[in-house]
């Protein structure tokens, strides 16, 4: 028995508006192929140019400590993953805590007393607070208990890069999901992704840049909390931003209506 | 040195695991429910079908409210010869007996049960009224919620199938201007219900029972032991029971009603302490119960496992985090980065009680919330929030376990209304109660003293009264 | 050097992190007052829903200024973009189009082939030629769709419908007194004191069906079931379970060799045949797929997960519901002593001829009149 027109063509009205609890939106195989070949794509691409990514990452990030001021006193090589090669990693001077510990020890305080007070004034914030002043104090205790504590710049880096590599190898995967999978409009779906792999690459070297600026001034006191709030933990905060501009962006029309 | 390494690598190595099946989990959900088409619905026999029901409106000092739910409940369209609505005054000290009999008096189908001794709690306070339902349904609302007109025949509808035991519906919060925290438990609720509880039930896994917003069948409550008012999440205990005895959970996706989510973190915090301390009881009360569970399939067992133990992953996302850390100072091998990198991704995802921002963006998306999309930045604070509020109440749960000195006080969750809500139907949306987005609702007619959660020699978590506290 | 420019850099940069935020904070701040995700607490589910809605709506743009009138009583209102047109009885012939919202306050005839692209209401009565195609329909009075008309949305009429061979109504078709389904034709749902696929005067159920055998389940009153007894049937007694008083459950395929009357409720783990002339005077749940013989008399709600035949005959007296798709078979009869039954399939709902259901049909697909069944 034949199905009813699908396409009724001139009638007024061709999609009805349906209650939320019973919205969809279908995910067609198109898509899923799409999403699909497109992480894999992405991704293939990454590691691929792994190597020529992570110079021009490197070179960014050296011209913005360059123009900031920061000196580096040559280079060395550092290994990431062994299917990339190694890197050429600045060497950055930095305050020893030993050579330093009153000015360490300020930081410190300085640093320990301004998450007091954001713990006191913002409640919601307070466990997040938490984590950092476990961070600081971690850091300081290791100082402290272990003076001879070897952490430079070179091996700052090298364990930023092998994180950020790696999350750019894997973020066609979670754009797949967010972007192109889910997102009513296919096409913004797929410049979204690419957008933020791009974004992943440019910002990683400034945050690198200013996590080295901080090393160059104030040791190693906050390298552990730099890597935790603005290494892979933003990262996924700019996820985020970009997806939920995408969700708001891409429902403008009647989200979830269906066709009759 | 080395034993802490490898210790700390085992640690990230388990939280990976977990964390990456929990991820596995939501992302499953949240894109099945935004593809489905065809919901596991009764909706198209709404009416049809019309069981006699009682109505339980547990209230405790609820004077404000309670007129408001009560004459909702009185103008709903179900038939009235088929209805009972039970208002419970749970040994309240304000005028709300005033009101129950005022409303008893002018409506034949209120019936008045006041409560002036016995067990404190909601738990308790339902017990007492059931005994006096002659139902075969028996709903529940908290006395800050509004049904609307059509609810108790959406909610009824289910119960047409013999294996269903109980049902829920969706409480959407309505006070989502009221704080940040209130507008980040909007998107919170929003996954939870229409993600979350909507996937579970059209996959046949295990959807929730709420303990408001919702029903059980008068029958099936019996034939399970009626209501545990000895635990502090009693709807969850209820759930599990239920499931393990052969009857299913049905969720109502169209059964909507507006709550008011906590407004101030001191709150939330309180709730969120609850629900974890609650639910991981259950966790240890059923769970060799439930991995051996006759009238379970494959899927409901491990489904089963991960709702009770999804107030775990807090702790042990802290357990890898803080391994992570020792790792990162002691500067191990690469391989590690790579776990930590996995760690961080999908550690991180788990937001706001275990919603991914996957199905934050997808209930969004579902419910048009336009708006509120924009705030899922901001839910990671909330996220480190929860995170910190589960750790402490779980660290309290089993050290108390340990010590027997872990003692819980159960504080009755802050109203905000004001009572005007009913008086004028189309005016109203001021919801009030608690709902949370894993599908229940702890809306508290219950009482102002604690409860403390002891450890009983059986090895089960049971509340017990404690003193007047405030 | 100076450490000025680091400090520069080091200000854009946490400017720059803040902005990751500031979308959302800005978000917060001036979404305040909004409630995207508001509940209609006056809310009441009607089958005619839509139809009374747009009668209401009518009754309120009929209050707008007309802006044109004809001789012949035609008036014309404009709504906006649309426009209404408000007329005595009107006659369309063959294909004749219209894009106006039409109000006919009398009879309203159209020959084959018409189309009219906005909703229609009719005061007295409607006959629509066959191949026509409509928006949506409500009529006062009665309602007669020709052979193979199409109405995208909705049609409702306050008398008798009928619906020829080989229409289709995409939504809703509901009706005062009656639904008459003609062979082929498809609804997305059908409710009415009385759906069938019947010509015309669908009266009393069969006496037939009022005697349908009855054979007890041995042992089902008792609450040990001997396992001889259950095996002599066909079925195994460590599958059946008791759940409680008045629900039992059986883990595994329920086919019973002989017609059973069942007593308690039942949920099945797995698929369900009952033989013909079998009774169910409760409840029925199975996973799979339920096969109910001719004759056989449910008293109570059968839900299947997966298919659902109803053979020829029945009679079922509340509600039923198929995960997939449901078929009932000739002669069937729905009805409750004066309530309202209903049968509801996710995917489609064929009916055969001579199928009678006092309350509603209705589908996730769509409800389709066969001759085969």
């Amino acid at each position: 028995m034949r199905k009813p027109d699908r396409n009724p063509g001139v009638m007024r009205r061709e999609s009805i508006y349906p209650h939320r609890s019973v919205r969809s939106f279908p995910i067609t195989r198109t898509r899923l192929w799409v999403a699909l070949g497109t992480a894999l794509l992405l991704s293939s691409v990454v590691a691929y140019l792994g190597p020529s990514l992570l110079g021009a990452h490197n070179r960014l990030s050296w011209w913005v400590l360059k123009v900031t001021g920061i000196p580096s006193h040559g280079t060395r090589g550092v290994e990431i993953f062994p299917f990339l090669g190694s890197v050429t990693a600045p060497d950055i001077s930095f305050p020893s805590p030993r050579a330093n510990p009153f000015r360490t020890g300020s930081f410190f305080a300085i640093c320990f007393a301004g998450l007091i007070a954001i713990y006191r004034k913002i409640p919601l914030g307070r466990n997040f607070v938490v984590f950092l002043l476990i961070l600081i104090c971690a850091a300081g205790v290791v100082i402290v208990l272990n003076p001879s504590f070897y952490f430079d710049s070179a091996m700052y880096e090298q364990t930023w890069l092998r994180g950020e590599i790696l999350v750019w190898i894997l973020l066609p995967w979670i754009s797949a999901f967010l972007f192109v999978l889910t997102l009513p409009n296919l096409a913004a779906g797929l410049v979204w992704s690419l957008w933020t792999e791009a974004y992943a690459i440019i910002w990683s070297a400034v945050r690198l840049a200013f996590c080295l600026g901080t090393l160059h001034y104030t040791g190693i006191l906050f390298l552990p909390l730099l890597w935790f709030c603005f290494g892979i933990l933003f990262d996924l905060v700019y996820v985020l931003l970009f997806y939920s501009m995408a969700l708001h962006f891409s429902s403008k029309r009647s989200a979830g209506e269906r066709k009759l | 040195m080395i034993i802490l390494i490898a210790i700390c690598k085992i640690c990230l190595l388990f939280t990976i695991v977990v964390l990456t099946a929990y991820a596995i989990r939501h992302h499953l959900f949240a894109l099945f429910r935004l593809s489905l088409r065809k919901s596991r619905d009764m909706m198209e026999l709404v009416g049809f079908t019309s069981p006699t029901v009682s109505v339980l409106v547990p209230m405790h000092n609820e004077e404000k409210v309670a007129a408001d739910v009560l004459q909702a409940l009185v103008d709903c369209d179900y038939d009235c010869e088929k209805i009972e609505i039970l208002a419970i005054n749970d040994r309240s000290h304000d005028h709300t007996g005033e009101i129950i009999d005022e409303f008893a008096a002018r409506y034949p189908i209120i019936k008045a049960i006041h409560r002036s001794r016995g067990e404190g709690g909601k738990g308790a306070a339902l017990r007492y009224a059931s005994r006096q339902a002659s139902g075969e349904i028996l709903l529940l609302f908290d006395a800050d919620y509004i049904p609307g007109r059509s609810m108790i025949k959406f909610l009824v509808a289910p119960f047409c199938d013999p294996e269903v035991g109980a049902v829920m519906g969706r409480v959407v919060p309505h006070n989502g201007d009221a704080s940040l925290l209130a507008g980040l438990l909007e998107l919170e609720r929003g996954a939870g219900y229409q993600i979350g509880q909507q996937a579970r039930y059209n996959l046949g896994l295990t959807p929730q029972f709420g303990g408001t917003v919702g029903g059980v069948r008068t029958s099936v409550l019996k034939a399970v032991g009626g209501w545990n008012f000895e635990s502090l999440t009693e709807d969850t205990d209820l759930t599990f029971r239920l499931l393990l005895h052969g009857w299913k959970v049905a969720y109502v996706n169209r059964a909507e009603c507006h709550e008011e989510a906590p407004e101030s973190w001191q709150v939330r915090s309180r709730q969120i302490r609850r629900w974890a301390t609650g639910h991981t009881a259950c966790l240890h009360n059923f769970w060799r119960e439930w991995v051996r569970g006759k009238f379970l399939s494959p899927a409901e067992k491990i489904d089963g496992i991960f709702v009770m133990a999804c107030y775990w992953t807090a702790p042990v996302l802290v357990l890898g985090w803080l391994a992570s850390l020792v790792l990162f100072f002691t500067r191990q091998s690469y391989n590690m980065i790579a776990f930590w990198v996995a760690l961080s991704f999908i550690g991180y995802q788990m937001f706001g009680n275990q919603a991914t921002f996957l199905e934050l963006g997808s209930a969004a998306l579902l419910d048009n919330n336009r708006r509120r999309m924009l705030l899922l930045p901001l839910n990671l604070f909330n996220f480190f929030a929860s995170t910190g509020a589960i750790c402490r109440a779980l660290g309290t749960f089993y050290i108390g376990g340990i010590f027997g000195s872990g003692d819980h006080y159960w504080h009755k969750t802050e109203r905000y209304r004001n009572g005007n809500g009913g008086a004028n139907r189309n005016g109203r949306g001021n919801g009030n109660g608690n709902g949370n987005g894993n599908g229940r609702g702890n809306g508290n007619g219950g009482n102002s003293a604690g409860k403390l959660l002891v450890r009983a020699p059986n090895g089960l978590y049971l509340s017990r009264q404690g003193a007047n506290l405030p | 050097m100076s450490s000025l420019p680091f400090i520069l850099f080091a200000l854009i940069f946490l400017a720059l992190v803040c902005a990751h935020f500031v979308l959302a904070y800005r978000t917060w701040l001036t979404s305040r007052g909004q409630h995207p995700t508001d509940i209609d607490p006056d809310y009441v589910r009607i089958e005619d829903y839509f139809a009374q809605s747009f009668r209401l709506k009518v009754s309120e743009w009929l209050m707008l200024p007309v802006q044109a009138a004809l001789p012949d009583e035609t008036r014309f209102i404009m709504k906006g973009r649309e426009r209404i047109r408000v007329s005595g009885s009107s006659y369309f012939p063959s294909m004749s189009r219209s894009d106006d919202i039409l109000v006919v306050e009398g009879n309203l005839q159209c020959e084959a082939g018409c189309v009219f692209q906005r909703e229609i209401l009719v005061r007295k009565n409607a006959r629509i030629g066959a191949g026509s195609k409509l928006q949506a329909l409500a009529v006062d009075g009665d309602a007669i769709l020709g052979k193979g008309v199409q109405i995208i949305r909705w049609v409702d009429c306050n008398g008798i419908l009928e619906i020829g061979a080989g229409s289709v109504v995409r939504a809703r078709a509901t009706a005062g007194q009656a639904i008459f389904l003609g062979t082929g034709a498809q609804v997305g749902s059908a409710f009415a004191p009385v759906v069938t696929t019947l010509q015309r005067e669908p009266g009393n159920p069969d006496p037939a069906l009022a005697r349908a055998p009855e054979i007890a389940l041995p042992g089902s009153d008792s609450p040990e079931v001997a396992n001889h007894e259950l095996e002599h049937i066909g079925l195994e007694r460590g599958k059946l379970s008791k759940l409680n008083q008045e629900c039992w459950l059986y883990a595994g395929d329920f086919c019973p060799s002989v017609p059973l009357r069942v007593t308690r409720k039942l949920i099945i783990k797995g698929d369900c045949f009952l033989p013909a002339g079998s009774v169910l005077e409760c409840d029925l749940k199975a996973e799979g797929l339920i096969e109910l013989g001719a004759h056989v008399v449910c008293n109570g709600n059968v839900i299947a997960g997966g298919n659902l035949h109803f053979g020829s005959q029945g009679l079922f007296r509340g509600v039923l519901h198929a995960g997939k798709s449901m078929e009932l078979s000739a002669g069937v009869f729905g009805e409750n002593n004066g309530s309202l039954v209903a049968a509801f399939s996710a995917e489609t709902l064929s009916i055969g001829l001579g199928v009678v259901v006092h309350g509603k049909v209705a589908s996730g697909d769509r409800v389709l009149v066969r001759d085969d069944l």
